[in-house]
């Protein structure tokens, strides 16, 4: 739909450039600054508050693991490298360290405002894809509990699987809970799916 | 005494799907070029060195190389389409030379060996739609010859309605040159938008306005005041050629043979002279025209042609030029411009000529954007008249490149 697409815009973006005083340097801030963003420049070493910037950039052929306060798994935010060496150990460091998109060096006068969408839009889809791997897990791991329930429904139900199914995935839909949740919820009634039944 | 000599460089093309605005562009150039050597203002001269890539993109980046390896060209006043500018980005950078790029563009560029004297899109598309949304409404059809330009304004426009509430009833591109119009003019019959936004350049554009005329004779609703044809580089270059297909297409500028002003109604006069009295003077002429000027001046204040000191000095201050002072923005290396808005009149009239009528401009410039930084697209549109956000609808412009 027409409404959906935002240009990107990093103004109030705060930017990190870890990288030492070098022509690359000034041309990525110059860069940086022209579409609104606050930059600051550290070398050698990132300190704990850096982690709290919009976007990182960093220069991969100079730049090592010492320099990082946060661990490798961690990344806080999207992060551009800046390559000078195609050495593959050094690509592969910079996509390690959590390295989104990255430019060419030496650093002209284009090409940031680029890899500023390309690393947002891969760091947003990575963060939604941990948070949707984390909850599949999760929910992979309840299933023994899922299947419980299922087995006490089809018993007091005298029904067979795919219907004791629905009548969990009833239960959950109208609890507007997960159906591990609704499994959860009907293991836990001493006299499961029927008790309130019963009870009544 | 023998002034010194320097070469510059003027790449634009005269034939071709777009040779109107080349030919035009060309003659600014030309015209400052002389009126700069003749003025005596300058220890130095200019020594006009063409090129002419005739309209093929590929051609660009081979001249621009010939002008600055060969002839010694350190400056070259050129290009029209965003396509042929990016072509010639990687010559400039090996030669360290500058690009003075003077027609409108889609902006997201900011490159140090470019400076930009066009407008950028909030100079250019978003003016045009704070006055065209609020006048005739948020359902458009989106035109655009297949390359960035069209591409690019498209989806700020698209994004612009969006945010409106409105909506796009369709977006179609052809390539460059392409005179297949037959299915656009189809499909906007049976859409019927509130108005047309065209970024087709050269011969498409031309038999798109014949053919969507032609519509709008059959059917009034396709008449100009009712669904109107609305464009960001539409000038008087392309007038005569039009002929009738013009009359009520709303174009948005940054120059218009009508603005009233002093300077103005001097710099006409001047160029009737040299160019007859019947020449129609448009954006695409003065922006070449106006670099020119803006390079003697810099080269005079500097003392030298050399790219990397003008970049140094020539911006954040005005500088005088025949049409106003302009100022080049520092961060950006864009102008300041004063968006107008002027509608066609007297196209289909045997007595008059055909002409833009201002119905609205702004009373101060406008920085330059080029990444649309400090614009927000959902902020809406200003329905009043006079609103905040919206031009001032009042005639009676100044020309005030900057105050």
């Amino acid at each position: 739909m027409a409404a959906e697409f935002r240009t990107p815009s990093f103004r109030g973006w705060k930017a990190v450039v870890l990288h030492r005083p070098h022509a690359d340097r000034d041309n990525i801030c110059r860069q940086l600054e022209r579409l609104g963003i606050e930059v600051e420049c550290v070398w050698p070493d990132l300190r704990k508050e850096h982690g709290e910037a919009n976007v990182l950039v960093f220069d991969a052929d100079m730049a090592h693991e010492g320099q990082f306060p946060w661990k490798a798994d961690i990344q806080p935010m999207p992060m551009i490298a800046l390559m000078g060496t195609e050495a593959p150990g050094r690509v592969e460091w910079a996509i390690r360290r959590g390295a989104g998109a990255h430019l060419n060096k030496p650093i002209g006068s284009s090409g940031i405002y680029g890899a500023l969408v390309v690393a947002q839009r891969s760091f947003e889809a990575r963060f939604a894809y941990e948070n949707k791997i984390a909850d599949l897990e999760q929910r992979l791991a309840r299933r023994p509990q899922v299947v419980e329930a299922i087995l006490t429904l089809m018993l007091q139900r005298n029904c067979d699987a795919h219907t004791a199914y629905r009548g969990l995935r009833d239960l959950a839909m109208a609890g507007r809970i997960s159906i591990e949740d609704a499994a959860d919820e009907l293991n836990a009634r001493p006299g499961g799916a029927d008790d309130d039944r019963r009870k009544a | 005494m023998t002034r010194q000599e320097i070469p510059v460089g003027v790449l634009f093309s005269s034939v071709g799907p777009y040779a109107e605005i080349g030919r035009e562009a060309r003659e600014g150039a030309r015209a400052a070029i002389d009126e700069i050597n003749a003025s005596g203002d300058f220890p130095f001269r200019f020594a006009c060195v063409e090129a002419d890539p005739q309209g093929e993109a590929d051609r660009y980046a081979v001249l621009a190389e010939r002008l600055m390896r060969e002839e010694g060209c350190r400056h070259i006043i050129g290009c029209q389409t965003s396509w042929s500018r990016k072509e010639v980005l990687p010559v400039l950078e090996r030669h360290q030379g500058l690009l003075w790029y003077t027609a409108p563009y889609e902006g997201f560029e900011s490159h140090d060996r470019v400076l930009y004297t066009g407008a950028c899109p909030n100079q250019n598309v978003v003016p045009l739609f704070q006055y065209a949304v609020p006048a005739f409404g948020n359902r458009a059809y989106l035109l655009g010859s297949n390359y960035i330009w069209g591409w690019e304004v498209n989806r700020i426009a698209r994004e612009l309605l969006g945010a409106d509430g409105g909506c796009v009833l369709g977006e179609r591109y052809i390539p460059i040159g392409d005179e297949q119009v037959a299915h656009l003019i189809e499909e906007i019959r049976e859409k019927r938008p509130d108005f047309i936004l065209n970024n087709l350049i050269g011969t498409s554009s031309y038999a798109f306005l014949r053919a969507y005329r032609a519509l709008g004779q059959e059917d009034p609703f396709f008449l100009p005041s009712r669904c109107p044809v609305i464009s960001c580089n539409l000038t008087e270059a392309e007038l005569p050629v039009l002929g009738a297909a013009a009359e009520g297409v709303i174009s948005t500028s940054t120059y218009f043979e009508t603005l009233d002003t002093a300077d103005n109604r001097a710099f006409l006069a001047r160029m009737r002279l040299l160019r007859g009295a019947d020449a129609q003077i448009s954006a695409m002429f003065t922006g070449p025209y106006l670099a020119a000027w803006l390079l003697a001046r810099a080269i005079a204040e500097t003392g030298a042609a050399e790219p990397q000191g003008i970049i140094a000095r020539l911006p954040d201050r005005p500088r005088p030029t025949p049409l106003g002072p302009v100022v080049i923005d520092r961060q950006t290396q864009h102008a300041h411009l004063t968006p107008h808005i002027g509608v066609v009149e007297g196209a289909a009239s045997v007595r008059d000529r055909a002409h833009f009528r201002l119905v609205g401009t702004r009373p101060a410039p406008l920085a330059p954007d080029p990444y649309l930084v400090d614009y927000d697209p959902h902020a809406g549109f200003a329905r009043a008249p006079s609103g905040a956000a919206g031009l001032d609808r009042e005639t009676g412009p100044q020309l005030r490149l900057v105050t």
